[in-house]
């Protein structure tokens, strides 16, 4: 096999246009070992040196002027019958990676040079090369050997017993050599039949000998080795020698690649009798170097941005095509930065250990990008891994718009569902209010018809003895139920005041629960807040619950956004009213709401009880949840609870939760804190 | 003399009317009251030729109480004196009522409404 001094005493021609990328690499090959390295400048004097010095590894930039490295490799192949180019071509351009590849060059290390890349593919390369190079030999030596059997056959013929001892031990070590050798050897007639292989070919293709012997060769064909190749292959080896790969199948169906050398065995005359092939399973090597061109496929075929980013200078180091493309000015050092936005500094950046960590989102052109980096300490380069995220931040920025917007209009529809309510509220005392004010208005008509004729008769009285005109006088005076005027009058006014006063504190209440003030928040008398809510809601409780009210009166101002609370209120009152209308639903009872407040330290608390059914312990945990309802459609949005959570805990720094026990009724407690957050006592 | 029945659970909203219909109190004899089982109650023990009744009420609302009307009492002329415009319940209500009125109704008009619906009745009868 290759040992490390055969691949560091190896030939390397080191060919680039530039003086200092030579130097650089014939220095960097220095340190890695090698000791015969060689270089040129001028690209036309390659195909030369090669011809002259067969290069186990020609190092060989593709971009110079004149000639470039496309077509020295095209002039090397010239050289190489087989075909097998020694050549590591080195490139800045990724796009030219998998062309140098397709022309031939068994790896590539980019511009800027990387030790220990550099290190690693020539050390990778020459093995590979050093191994073609043994197993070629190797096929010679085992012709010769061939030869020499087919030589001492004759011998065993034409000389004495002594000699064919000899000879016969002779043939013994050879044969020995075949049964132990690591390549595959097989041995067919001239017309391909297998007359020999060796236990390295049964290993490999899990055939035995006996099902190999007298069967031709293509008895491995997979067919994916083209026809071409075969013909080319029975052309050349009558008279010369072959090498090739062959993509084969074993006895179990896997699929195996071997790299084959075949040649004749001529008899003393020249005349072939055999043939001769040298194989070697290269599957593993193959697999590996197909593995090399698919991993490098990945950045470079990714959609998304892919950037390396050397620390501590910022140089752009590698971006990928679709960074490239999007970013034509990245590789100038300004760029980068905008790119590492956000980040720590470098020298940080530097001692971190290697791992993929998710980054703030950066604003880069006019683009929103998710960031996901990712640190080689080794070659102190940062990975940015880019996802285009615009997209989405604006499908965020109008889906909060909209729950903004919902919320307001969970807040119209409260309001336009309550005044509904109102108008029935207010509908009925202004009913008796003018009911009295008619009866009031005709009652007064009624009394001056009846005290008109009065005032004649108390002058009637004056003249004594004219009894007709008494008589004409009590005749006049209108059939009027003084009694009942006198009893109702009081009362309708009574009654109609307290209609007046009535819809007065309804309107008031209105104005309390829609215009609370100011945004901010102010000190607000909650117990009043609650009051108002519970009057504006009335109508939608009354003919289900009954509403009673347990206020703190020592409870002292709240600071809070009032008619966001009211809100929250007059949410967790319509929640009551409906678990109660689902328990009493058409029984003519009713259940009932309690509200009280009262001081807790520091904070204020609210507890609005109902009497309905509790909620259900499978749903408790959602029901601060937007959008989750259990109501009938159109009778909740779901948005009720969860703006009262985003009130309270959110803009308060408040709590709401709630206590329920099923068939006896649940509790929301809200409680506010009595200071605002960052406010001293 | 006409009989007119009037159901409200507002006692005030009784009073108020019984106190506007006080002029017209030798043509009508008005009955008050409030709630729909005793509507029920009373039209069992008397004949009515009217009667205007509220819609949102506890226990009997106003549209089983003009069903239970429409079927025990079908002479009865049938009025509705709503507080409420919901839509749903007036759906409910406007079909059993010969006619509905919305609080607040102004007196003539509610005056006007039940002399109609008397007279409805005699043309019926």
């Amino acid at each position: 096999m290759v040992s490390l001094a055969d691949i560091l005493n190896a030939r390397i021609l080191v060919v680039d246009d530039q003086e200092a990328n030579v130097r650089l690499l014939e220095g960097m090959l220095r340190i890695a070992g090698y000791t015969s390295i060689e270089s040129t400048m001028d690209p036309f004097k390659v195909c030369e040196l090669h011809r002259k010095n067969r290069y186990s590894l020609i190092l060989l930039d593709l971009q110079m002027p004149g000639m470039d490295g496309f077509q020295v490799m095209e002039g090397l192949k010239e050289i190489e019958e087989d075909g097998y180019l020694p050549v590591l071509v080195i490139t800045a351009q990724p796009a030219h990676k998998l062309r140098a590849l397709e022309a031939g060059a068994k790896d590539f290390v980019s511009k800027p040079f990387d030790l220990a890349e550099l290190r690693a593919r020539v050390h990778n390369i020459l093995e590979v090369r050093l191994l073609h190079l043994e197993t070629k030999n190797y096929s010679k030596v085992l012709e010769e050997t061939v030869r020499e059997l087919e030589a001492s056959r004759e011998v065993v013929r034409l000389f004495d017993i002594a000699e064919h001892k000899a000879a016969e031990e002779r043939l013994h070590v050879l044969s020995d050599a075949l049964e132990q050798s690591p390549v595959s050897i097989v041995i067919t007639d001239l017309k391909g039949n297998i007359e020999y292989v060796n236990p390295r070919t049964t290993e490999t293709t899990g055939y035995t000998f006996e099902e190999l012997k007298g069967k031709n060769p293509r008895i491995l064909k997979s067919g994916y080795t083209s026809e071409e190749e075969y013909r080319t292959l029975w052309a050349t080896i009558p008279t010369g020698e072959w090498h090739g790969t062959f993509h084969n199948k074993k006895k179990n169906g896997e699929l195996f690649w071997e790299t084959a050398s075949i040649r004749p065995i001529l008899d003393a005359s020249g005349k072939p009798t055999h043939y001769l092939a040298v194989k070697e399973d290269v599957t593993a090597r193959k697999l590996a170097e197909d593995k090399i061109v698919w991993l490098a496929s990945f950045p470079e075929q990714n959609p998304n941005p892919v950037i390396e980013i050397e620390v501590p200078s910022g140089v752009v180091r590698y971006v990928n095509p679709a960074a490239r493309d999007l970013f034509p000015d990245l590789q100038q050092q300004g760029l980068a930065h905008a790119w590492l936005a956000g980040l720590e500094q470098f020298g940080e950046v530097s001692t971190r250990a290697a791992g993929n960590e998710t980054r703030p989102d950066v604003i880069v052109g006019d683009r929103c990008w998710a960031r996901t980096t990712q640190y080689l300490p080794e070659a102190r380069r940062l990975r940015v891994y880019a996802t285009d995220i615009t997209q989405r931040k604006r499908a965020e920025e109008s889906l909060r718009q909209s729950q903004s917007q919902l919320l307001m209009a969970q807040k119209l529809e409260s309001i336009g569902q309550l005044a509904a309510g109102i108008a029935h509220e207010i509908n009925t005392p202004i009913q008796y209010i003018g009911d009295n004010a008619t009866f009031l208005a005709e009652a007064f008509r009624d009394l001056i018809r009846f005290v008109e004729p009065h005032a004649e008769l108390a002058g009637a009285l004056l003249y004594p003895g004219r009894t007709d005109f008494v008589t004409a006088l009590e005749q006049s005076v209108p059939n009027v139920d003084v009694n009942y005027l006198r009893d109702e009058i009081p009362k309708a006014t009574e009654q109609l005041l307290e209609g007046v006063a009535h819809v007065a504190r309804i309107v008031r209440a209105m104005k309390e629960f829609s215009h609370p003030g100011p945004v901010e928040k102010a000190p607000v008398d909650i117990n009043r807040a609650i009051e108002s809510t519970i009057l504006v809601s009335k109508n939608e409780w009354k003919y289900v619950a009954g509403l009673t009210t347990d206020l703190d009166p020592e409870l002292p101002l709240v600071p809070c956004m009032g008619g966001e609370f009211n809100q929250v209120i007059l949410n967790l009152i319509v929640n009551a009213t409906h678990a109660i209308s689902d328990v009493v639903r058409d029984s003519n009872q009713k259940g009932s709401i309690r509200i009280s407040t009262r001081r807790d330290g520091g904070w204020a608390e609210v507890r609005v009880s109902d009497t309905g059914a509790g909620i259900p312990e499978g749903i408790r945990a959602r029901i601060f949840t937007p959008f989750f309802t259990t109501k009938e459609v159109g009778k909740g949005t779901g948005q009720g609870l969860a703006m009262a959570h985003s009130v309270i805990v959110k803009k308060h720094q408040g709590t709401i939760h709630f206590e329920s026990e099923i068939g006896v009724g649940t509790t929301f407690v809200v409680r506010l804190p009595l200071q605002c957050v960052g406010e001293k006592p | 003399m006409k009989r007119i029945l009037f159901v409200d659970d507002e006692p005030k909203v009784l009073d108020g009317l019984r106190r506007m219909l006080y002029p017209l109190r030798d043509e009508w004899q008005i009955v008050f009251a409030s709630n729909g089982h005793q509507a029920l109650q009373l039209l069992s023990e008397s004949d009515y030729d009217v009667i205007v009744t509220d819609v949102r009420m506890p226990d009997m609302s106003g549209i089983e109480l003009l069903q239970e009307v429409a079927n025990q009492f079908p002479r009865v002329v049938r009025l509705v004196l709503s507080g409420t415009m919901d839509p749903a319940i007036l759906a409910h209500s406007a079909p059993l009522a010969h006619r509905c009125l919305f609080k607040p109704c102004d007196p003539a008009t509610l005056r006007a409404t039940v002399e109609e619906a008397v007279r409805l009745g005699e043309n019926a009868s």
